[in-house]
């Protein structure tokens, strides 16, 4: 068991490692002078360019500048943005609660309609009611989103005013900031105190069309995860036992099926998590929610290669290390996995 | 052979979702090949005072089905144009991934040791980024533009077909055909080529299948983040970010690009599942 997760660690190092290095050449790869992109000047005099050269460490052999950048990121210091002049990671840190909040709430709306949609499918299995489903969640899977938000903000922002069309609140709040999370900044004692729950309210109409958006495809995808999972239990020996005693349907739905279904359901909902990236990129382009795929993209419109190369380094080490750790707790939690690992 | 695709045709002819899958993606196709001889204008044709006309608008001798764009284009010739784009851009993301992606898959598997390490270390790699994040890093070195587009997504997509040749070879290499070809003495890219790869056609269909939506998708969500194809070409995604900032007055302008992307890949969605599930023997006993 210590050997395969040391195995799984060293894995999930190797990956990054190369990803660092995917990061570290691109920027060398760009058609143009490196040292006139990542200091973001078309001319400068020679003096200055030997400087900024030897600064960013570009007149040291490749083998060296790699094994700087490594030393440089495991310090946390991801360089400096040319457009804002500041820290790629202070830049990252201001934006990454803003697409950690629609993420999660995205990601819950998918699972709380998904799971009952998938057993209920299985349970109608081959009627109307499963087609319909399972075809809504295939129409869900193959939805270009950046349209199906358009589509959204038409209806219920353009012709019923329900929802506000971008932002994260209302301008009129001025809301501290602790967590970055407005959902819970706004429920502070302070904030209650002086504006009551319309700031709570504000976030919550604004978060709506947004993780709808951001949750069609994991939706899609957990949905037709959960009715394969659930007929496949289904089927097995001891759901046939629990009836042949006569447990009431409900009962061995949720509590024989549900629980033996639940360990390939919780996998693809943390698997969900790189499609919930690529959604967030998409989505906050639409609703000019101000997170971190709003920013790279407004970053790769500006050239401004050193806010990519970081951004796009800490996307991937978030998205490895939760895939490995949601790989190990799989294993961990499935005591078949478990047994055959031992052996 | 002939009868094994004969046998896999009434099994797919019993799924209705396939079937209706597969008309849809067969008129796509006529529609995106007779463009010229259907579309009622050039696609870059602008037409002076017939700007954002709603769909059935007549303008002095001018008739626009689907009604005008914001610069006074038909939408109708602009769409089927962009069809052949689509058409294009779904070939050929399937044709680089499949191949350089079977390739792969075949070397891997069948010789296995420190080639299969690099291959499979690699794939993975690749599998580690979100698709479109790994396709905008792509872009951002090459530069937006719908060949780099193309190059991009054919690269995030080619895991699937590596994965799944190898998966195939390794399954397939150990068979008495194989054997026997090796007995025979035939060189490996023989038998890789001819003995095993006929074997793992049907996975690569299906596969193909799934793999022109995803590439039809993907390369559109370029094209609407300004990554992708550039204007004037009629990219259904580049058509659809342009006409973002009339959604208020002119829907149309919206729905068509994003309506034709969604019935596309839905319809090749469709037909991969069906694909599968008549390929897949445990979904046919399952019944």
């Amino acid at each position: 068991m210590f050997l395969f997760f040391s195995k799984k660690a060293l894995d999930m190092i190797l990956t990054l490692v190369g990803i660092t290095f995917v990061c570290f050449l691109m920027i060398r790869m760009v058609p143009g002078d490196p040292v006139l992109l990542m200091i973001g000047e078309r001319s400068m005099d020679q003096a200055a360019y030997e400087e900024a050269k030897h600064n960013l460490g570009l007149d040291k052999p490749v083998v060296l500048q790699f094994i700087d950048y490594l030393k440089q990121v495991s310090h946390g210091d991801l360089g400096t943005s040319i457009v804002s002049k500041a820290s790629v990671w202070e830049e990252f840190k201001e934006r990454f609660p803003a697409t950690l909040e629609l993420s999660l709430v995205g990601l819950f709306f998918a699972t709380f309609l998904a799971i009952p949609f998938g057993i209920l499918a299985a349970i109608k299995k081959n009627t109307f009611f499963d087609y319909f489903l399972m075809g809504g969640s295939l129409a869900g899977y193959s939805m270009p989103i950046f349209w199906w938000g358009l589509v959204l903000i038409l209806i219920f922002s353009v012709q019923l005013g329900l929802t506000p069309v971008s932002g994260r609140i209302a301008l009129e709040y001025d809301v501290p900031l602790t967590t970055g999370l407005y959902l819970i900044d706004t429920l502070k004692a302070e904030v209650r105190a002086a504006e009551g729950l319309a700031p709570f309210w504000s976030a919550v109409r604004h978060l709506i069309l947004p993780s709808i958006v951001l949750g069609t495809i994991p939706l899609a995808i957990i949905a037709r995860m959960t009715r394969s999972s659930f007929l496949e239990v289904l089927g097995e020996d001891y759901i046939r036992t629990a009836r042949a005693k006569g447990m009431s349907e409900s009962k061995v739905i949720l509590i024989h099926a549900f629980r033996n279904a639940l360990i390939p359901i919780v996998t693809t909902l943390a698997l969900c998590f790189g499609s919930i990236i690529t959604g967030a990129i998409l989505t906050e382009t639409i609703f000019s929610w101000p997170g971190i795929g709003k920013w790279i993209v407004a970053s790769l419109t500006s050239r401004d290669y050193p806010a990519i190369q970081g951004g796009i380094l800490i996307i991937a080490f978030i998205i490895v290390v939760t895939n490995t750790v949601v790989d190990m707790i799989y294993i961990a939690l499935n005591p078949r996995m478990k047994s055959a690992l031992l052996k | 052979m002939k009868e094994y695709f004969f046998d896999l045709w009434q099994d797919i002819k019993k799924n209705k979702g396939a079937i209706t899958g597969l008309l849809f993606v067969l008129l796509f196709i006529i529609l995106a090949i007779l463009a010229p001889l259907i579309s009622a204008y050039a696609p870059d044709q602008v037409i002076e005072g017939a700007l954002r006309l709603p769909p059935g608008s007549h303008f002095q001798n001018y008739f626009f089905v689907l009604g005008t764009d914001d610069i006074g284009r038909d939408l109708w010739s602009r769409l089927l144009y962009g069809a052949r784009v689509s058409l294009l851009v779904g070939l050929s993301v399937v044709f680089l991934s499949a191949s350089l992606g079977t390739t792969l898959g075949l070397l891997s598997g069948y010789f296995g040791g420190w080639l299969d390490r690099i291959i499979t270390r690699l794939m993975d790699f690749i599998m580690a980024l979100p698709s479109v994040l790994f396709a905008i890093v792509i872009v951002a070195v090459l530069g937006p533009g719908l060949l780099n587009a193309i190059l991009a997504v054919s690269i995030v997509a080619l895991p699937n077909f590596t994965r799944l040749i190898r998966a195939q070879v390794l399954a397939e290499k150990n068979r008495p055909y194989v054997q026997a070809a090796q007995l025979y003495g035939a060189s490996p890219l023989r038998i890789l080529f001819k003995e095993i790869l006929p074997n793992c056609i049907a996975p690569l269909i299906v596969q193909a299948s799934l793999g022109f939506s995803d590439g039809v998708l993907n390369c559109a969500a370029l094209g609407f983040l300004g990554l992708g194809a550039q204007a004037p070409t009629p990219e259904w995604g580049t058509m659809l970010s342009d006409a973002r900032s009339f959604i208020e007055t002119s829907p149309w302008m919206v729905n068509a690009p994003g309506i034709c992307i969604l019935v596309v890949v839905l319809s090749f969605n469709l037909f991969g599942d069906g694909l599968r599930d008549a390929l897949d023997p445990r979904l046919k006993n399952r019944g």
